[in-house]
């Protein structure tokens, strides 16, 4: 997929409104323009671009406002799994409601939003996340790892089957 | 191992970020506990749901105009100097770290096939089969000689022309190379079917002797960009091909 259509999906996500989007679009296109000698070869593109468009947005007035009332806990031991009671049939019958899939992704805290857009939809490997973040493995997988939990809360309050670990 | 703790490794697994063995102890594990394989299919579920409703907004046709511009309207400010400092530094680099892995030694291999494709190209008597700045006859010029089809981007606003193409083949698989110019330097961009070795190259930029090389994947392929220009250029043209709208 075109990197332009993923920035701006991106950035819409990050925003929540589509005017703001393209403006963060357009300013990371100019940042990577000007920034070509930052650029080190042999890293990733995707990743190094990806990391100017949410430097931008973290910058920016609403980035500001939505990372700085989110606590993190990253450090802390990862919420330990429970034991499902839901066979593979039930799970696989349970079709997933692209609607209420979306308003979940949104509801998250930005922090657990961009780490699992990054890794589903943008497919970047975890040094990849790593590196667009600036952050460090460990603390992308656990991030990861606490993003879905609370994906999957979402998912259940909304009554769609997804069996909890 | 208990299933706790192949539980801790639920996400790795389902990431494909576990080593090859790993994987595939836990793909045994599996295969015998129920318990852990409906663990796995759930997460795959919520992730390709994840994957499916996430791709919900589209850029709109002025946003897209509005950065071709931009790309093409900046004005050049690069000086050789750094790009110089670049070739160096990264030469040292190469040298430095010598050939590490098997895959970054293939890569490089592509690399130097795609090299000597530009150059031997440019050498030549014709540079192109097709001859056309016209975008809609180079494109439709491809049909039948490639297994794939391609868009080209509208390069009217901007310095770069469009030479023409010819088909090659690239890892014994039939590509396009589509060749444009920048003022008196040549750029070579080849599409290859996106599959191993071509695929190891990643989404990267490098230097290969004085060459600049570019690679990205766009629609099932492996697009490889090569010029004895400056890195900026290259980027530049890289930008307007990914451009393109046509997903």
């Amino acid at each position: 997929m075109p990197l332009f259509d993923s920035l701006y999906n991106f950035a819409c996500w990050l925003t929540s409104d589509r005017d703001e989007a393209e403006d963060l679009v357009q300013e990371t296109v100019a940042k990577a323009l000007r920034g070509f000698g930052s650029f080190e070869p042999n890293t990733n593109f995707r990743a190094w671009i990806f990391r100017i468009l949410r430097n931008t947005f973290l910058t920016s007035r609403t980035g500001l406002k939505a990372t700085s009332t989110v606590q993190l806990d990253d450090d802390e031991e990862v919420r330990t799994v429970a034991v499902t009671t839901d066979t593979p049939e039930t799970i696989l019958l349970g079709a997933l409601d692209e609607k209420a899939v979306r308003e979940a992704i949104g509801e998250l805290p930005i922090p657990y939003r961009e780490v699992i857009l990054l890794c589903e939809l943008e497919e970047l490997s975890y040094k990849e996340i790593a590196e667009a973040l600036a952050i460090p493995i460990g603390t992308v997988m656990s991030r990861l790892s606490r993003a879905r939990n609370a994906l999957r809360d979402k998912l259940s309050t909304k009554g769609l089957k997804v069996a909890v670990q | 191992m208990t299933c706790s703790k192949w539980r801790s490794k639920l996400d790795s697994y389902v990431d494909a970020e576990l080593p090859a063995a790993e994987a595939a102890a836990f793909g045994e594990h599996l295969s015998t506990c129920s318990s852990c394989a409906a663990a796995a299919l759930s997460r795959m579920k919520v992730k390709q749901a994840v994957q499916f409703a996430a791709r919900a907004h589209q850029p709109s046709s002025e946003l897209r105009s509005r950065i071709r511009q931009q790309i093409s309207g900046r004005k050049r400010s690069r000086t050789v100097w750094m790009v110089s400092g670049l070739v160096t530094s990264l030469a040292a680099l190469m040298f430095v770290f010598g050939q590490i892995a098997w895959s970054r030694a293939q890569s490089r291999q592509v690399v130097s096939e795609i090299a000597d494709l530009h150059v031997s190209n440019l050498a030549s008597t014709s540079l192109v089969d097709v001859v056309s700045s016209d975008r809609h006859t180079v494109k439709p010029w491809f049909q039948g000689k490639v297994p794939f089809t391609f868009d080209l981007p509208e390069l009217e606003g901007t310095e770069f022309t469009l030479v023409g193409g010819r088909m090659v083949f690239i890892e014994r698989e039939p590509s396009a190379l589509l060749l444009f110019k920048y003022r008196s330097h040549y750029l070579s961009v080849f599409l290859v079917p996106d599959r191993a070795p071509v695929s190891r190259l990643g989404d990267s930029t490098r230097q290969h002797e004085a060459f600049t090389v570019q690679s990205w994947r766009q629609s099932d392929l492996r697009y490889i960009l090569i010029t004895d220009t400056n890195a900026d250029e290259a980027h530049k043209l890289s930008f307007l091909l990914q451009a393109t709208t046509q997903k």
